[in-house]
């Protein structure tokens, strides 16, 4: 990659640029660079590589926003790990009336093991307070968070997460796995979309019943 | 709401505490601090040496909650959805009184998370628009250190609300009668 190339929010791509440059062309502004991602995903693993020495800690993704930052982390960490990964079903219009459920399990035990879960960015916590309530169930010799974006001033639960990459402020972002309506995701870069892009949609009138 | 503070006046003992002065303590990460406001005009008013907030009747179960607003709706269905305990209004904190001792001015947070023993009241506004929120903020803070309240600004409803690709209805009230319906939200008695 030239110089030019890592301080452009567009990367190396190859052949016909047309449709990432539509991408690129609904970011409104670049908050994060791939050059300034890429750094600091290296600092976390050489400090998790550190901390986990000796430990064969068990890297733990929910899936789908956190493969890209899983894949470079896993690759930054110079001790023996292993790697699985977690479904939960999103909240969306297709799931309003149901409740958070797991669709894909680990496939590895995390009895005894030093579990670190990798998550893409943490924000007010709800589907990461799940998620870790699960897991802690399985007996962990060890449960810590690391995640590559947080907002902090979004957060509605207290949960400890170990490893910060970067802060985000309560702003939507996507790239670096991050999606809006599932697109964005191949970006090297994390941003802000411009307005236009979001489409507002009509919440359902009526009212509901009962508390959980 | 049943428990309304206006029906239910709290009678509390002679003190002229300046509450309204000095620096309300903000929760980390929660509460942003508007510009500090002038020194309260009820200074002389009376308040109970130990303010006592309100249990409003438990709404749960099939009894229909009416939400003031869609974006109320909506959070409370991802609450829901991630099976987080919460409960509607639960309680009023009477925070200001008048020489009598009538409660004069009351905030009911729109929910309180059981688990995590933390109210939260939504707001739609624009942050130009929610200094008397915020003010009410500071006061529940102030007489009442030990509750956690967390005031999700607009800004935080429109990125769950894109996050979900649900709120419909985020927008700012625009009219004087729509910025005071959303003022009056949950029977919050005002000045």
């Amino acid at each position: 990659m030239s110089d030019r190339a890592k301080d452009s929010p567009t990367p190396p791509v190859v052949g016909n640029r047309e449709g990432y440059n539509s991408l690129v062309d609904d970011i409104d502004e670049v908050l994060i660079t791939a050059e300034q991602i890429q750094a600091r995903v290296a600092e976390m693993g050489a400090q998790i590589s550190v901390e986990y020495a000796g430990k064969d800690p068990l890297l733990v993704g929910v899936l789908r926003g956190v493969f890209v930052f899983m894949a470079d982390l896993v690759r930054t960490i110079t001790i023996p790990i292993g790697v699985d990964f977690i479904g939960i079903t999103r909240y969306g219009p297709s799931a309003q009336k149901g409740v958070v459920r797991f669709t894909k399990d680990l496939e590895t035990s995390i009895q005894d093991r030093h579990v670190l879960f990798v998550e893409d960015v943490v924000d007010t916590g709800m589907s990461l307070r799940y998620i870790l309530r699960s897991l802690q169930t399985r007996e962990p010799t060890s449960l810590k968070v690391c995640a590559l974006f947080s907002k902090p001033h979004s957060r509605l639960f207290d949960l400890e997460v170990a490893y910060i990459g970067f802060e985000l402020a309560d702003r939507f972002v996507v790239g670096y796995g991050l999606d809006y309506d599932e697109r964005y995701r191949n970006l090297p870069f994390v941003g802000v979309l411009k307005d236009r892009v979001i489409t507002r949609r009509k919440l359902p009138t009526g009212t509901q019943s009962g508390s959980a | 709401m049943d428990a309304s503070p206006s029906e239910t006046p709290m009678k509390g003992t002679k003190d002229s505490a300046h509450y309204a002065e000095g620096s309300a303590q903000c929760a980390e990460g929660t509460v942003e601090c508007a510009e500090p406001e002038p020194t309260s005009t009820l200074a002389t008013s009376t308040r109970p040496q130990r303010p006592q907030p309100i249990r409003n009747p438990k709404q749960h179960g099939d009894e229909a909650i009416p939400f003031s607003h869609p974006s109320e709706e909506a959070f409370a269905r991802v609450l829901d959805f991630y099976q987080i305990q919460w409960e509607r209004e639960p309680t009023t904190f009477p925070l200001e009184w008048d020489e009598e001792g009538h409660v004069i001015t009351a905030f009911s947070p729109d929910f309180y998370l059981v688990s995590e023993d933390l109210y939260i009241e939504l707001t739609t506004m624009k942050q130009s628009l929610v200094k008397k929120k915020n003010r009410k903020l500071r006061l529940l803070h102030e007489l009442y250190p030990d509750v956690r309240c967390k005031l999700m600004y607009r800004k935080d409803v429109m990125n769950l609300a894109v996050k979900y690709g649900l709120f419909g209805d985020t927008r700012e009230p625009s009219t004087e009668g729509e910025i005071e319906a959303e003022e009056e939200n949950g029977s919050e008695l005002d000045e």
